[in-house]
């Protein structure tokens, strides 16, 4: 034991040797409050609950510092099911000693099984609201709650204790006693328990001695004594009477109850609970279709998703084998490569190939590797075809070869965009093959891109000859 | 004899769960015998000193 003044152990004295304090008091409170605590303890051990939890309250009361008697506390409300009261005991004992104390592991357990801690809470708020309907004269509904109650927290005594009086209160003696009884297993001491199996049972005795005391003056009644003459004849009750139509009255209306009841009560309780299986079943089975159908969606979707990876996997493939004339384009490409390289073969060849190669795959499908070659390959070209294209052009157009000569300088202009030659000679090939409108366009062209040049002023000419 | 309706009167709601953080600082705040000591021997303590500060005077 610590001194309260100066925290140095104690010894028999009745102060402290360190610092003189009078400790005569304290250490009598200190020692009461261990005397509760081995009481509460012993209490526990027994299933004296209810004893336990006043003598472990009054310890705290004495010393509230006691962690040993808030733990057990804890633990004695937890087996009485007060869930809660129980975490508010570990919490507190928790906070006064966080580290090596058994509270910790109590709350940690609590917490990791959520399913317990979900029946106590909403144990707890059923046996609320079963009080409440108690409150209301709805004693029915209250007992409906209370037995849902204690199949959640079979050890909530206070929920137990509530539907023992409800059944005393309907006098359904029977299920009191054995309500009574279940709750003095979980707490034998509790007071209330026990005053109410001391009440039923007495009820019970009653009702008992006086089922006896009928039985007993029935049998009395056995026989009638009668006398004819001197003699006494003694007639057993009943024999000769009952063995007549009457016992056949009885067997019928025996049955006829019988029947009645198991019209009324059995009947309609074995419809009910044959058509609960049905709709248990159904229910089942509808959820099963659902998973079935859910199945069936994914699947088809994946299906969907497997067709399209196909469809690309194809497009792929035909990429690769040329089905879309890919393998085609690329071998234009080598064979202008080629004939590039090979010093024998003309700049015109690398342009018959090149020109073999679609506008549309060089602006959609090539890839950057064959854009850069291929415009490597026009470029190093570009000049001399260039020249090539100019000077047939306009042999074609001295011949008057019209067609010939504007597809020549189309493309002699294609490959160089800078002479201004070959733009005035295309506009002159379309003004001579009598398509004006093209002529135009070439000579507005020239106009704009090459003004200062003297085929500008043959093209203005030109111009106001068409009139535009 | 049992009357139900006294009966009833002595059974009290259970603490739910929204309701155990206030009861934990109800009850931490409660006082004990040990405290009343203390105060007590405080007070007394408080007492003589300012006895002994009138004597002194």
């Amino acid at each position: 034991m610590k001194c309260f003044n100066c925290g140095c152990d104690l010894t028999e004295l009745e102060y402290c040797t360190n610092c003189g304090a009078d400790v005569k008091h304290y250490k009598k409170i200190i020692y009461t409050s261990n005397r509760l605590y081995n009481e509460g303890l012993e209490r526990a051990s027994v299933r004296d609950l209810s004893g336990a939890v006043r003598a472990l309250k009054e310890c705290i009361r004495f010393n509230k510092n006691h962690i040993d008697a808030r733990n057990l506390l804890g633990l004695v409300y937890y087996e009485t099911g007060e869930g809660v009261e129980a975490l508010s005991e570990w919490v507190i004992s928790q906070n006064m000693r966080p580290e090596k104390n058994v509270a910790n592991e109590y709350i940690n357990a609590l917490k990791n099984d959520q399913g317990r801690l979900e029946n106590i809470k909403t144990s707890i708020k059923k046996f609320n609201k079963a009080l409440d309907l108690c409150w209301q004269d709805s004693s029915d509904m209250a007992i409906i709650q209370l037995k849902k109650v204690i199949s959640m927290n079979p050890n909530y005594v206070k929920a137990r204790q509530l539907l023992t009086l409800l059944y005393i209160q309907k006098e359904e003696w029977e299920k009191a006693a054995r309500e009574a009884e279940r709750t003095l297993k979980i707490d034998c001491g509790d007071l209330k328990s026990l005053r109410y199996k001391k009440e039923i049972e007495a009820v019970l005795k009653q009702a008992a001695d006086n089922k006896r005391g009928r039985r007993k003056k029935k049998e009395e009644v056995t026989a009638v004594y009668k006398t004819s003459g001197n003699e006494t004849i003694i007639q057993p009750v009943g024999v000769g009477d009952s063995l007549g139509i009457n016992v056949f009255v009885e067997i019928a209306i025996g049955i006829i109850i019988g029947v009645c009841v198991s019209y009324f009560i059995v009947l309609p309780a074995r419809i009910s609970s044959v058509r609960d299986e049905a709709n248990a079943k159904a229910s089942e089975y509808g959820a099963q279709l659902d998973e079935k159908n859910a199945e069936i969606t994914d699947l088809e979707a994946r299906i969907t998703e497997l067709q399209a990876d196909i469809q690309a996997q194809k497009e792929m493939i035909d990429g690769y084998s040329g089905s879309n004339g890919t393998a085609e384009i690329n071998d234009y490409l080598m064979a202008a490569a080629y004939a590039y390289l090979d010093t024998g073969q003309d700049n015109m060849t690398v342009d018959e190939y090149l020109e073999k190669i679609p506008d549309d795959y060089l602006d959609d499908g090539a890839s950057t590797e064959f854009l850069d070659l291929y415009s490597y390959l026009r470029g190093g070209i570009g000049s001399s075809v260039a020249e090539r294209f100019y000077e047939k052009g306009i042999e074609s157009y001295n011949s008057r070869d019209y067609e010939a000569a504007i597809e020549c300088l189309t493309r002699a202009y294609e490959y160089n965009p800078d002479s201004d030659d070959a733009l005035y000679y295309l506009g002159l090939a379309y003004y001579d093959n009598g398509d004006v409108n093209s002529a135009a366009a070439k000579f507005n062209e020239l106009l704009e891109k090459f003004p200062d040049s003297l085929e500008a002023e043959k093209a203005s000419q030109h111009l106001e000859e068409i009139g535009d | 004899m049992i009357i139900f309706e006294e009966e009833l009167k002595k059974f009290h709601k259970s603490l739910e769960m929204g309701d155990a953080e206030s009861d934990i600082y109800e009850k931490q705040d409660e006082g004990d015998v040990v405290e009343v000591l203390l105060n007590l021997a405080q007070n007394s303590d408080s007492a003589v000193a300012g006895e002994g500060d009138v004597y002194n005077e």
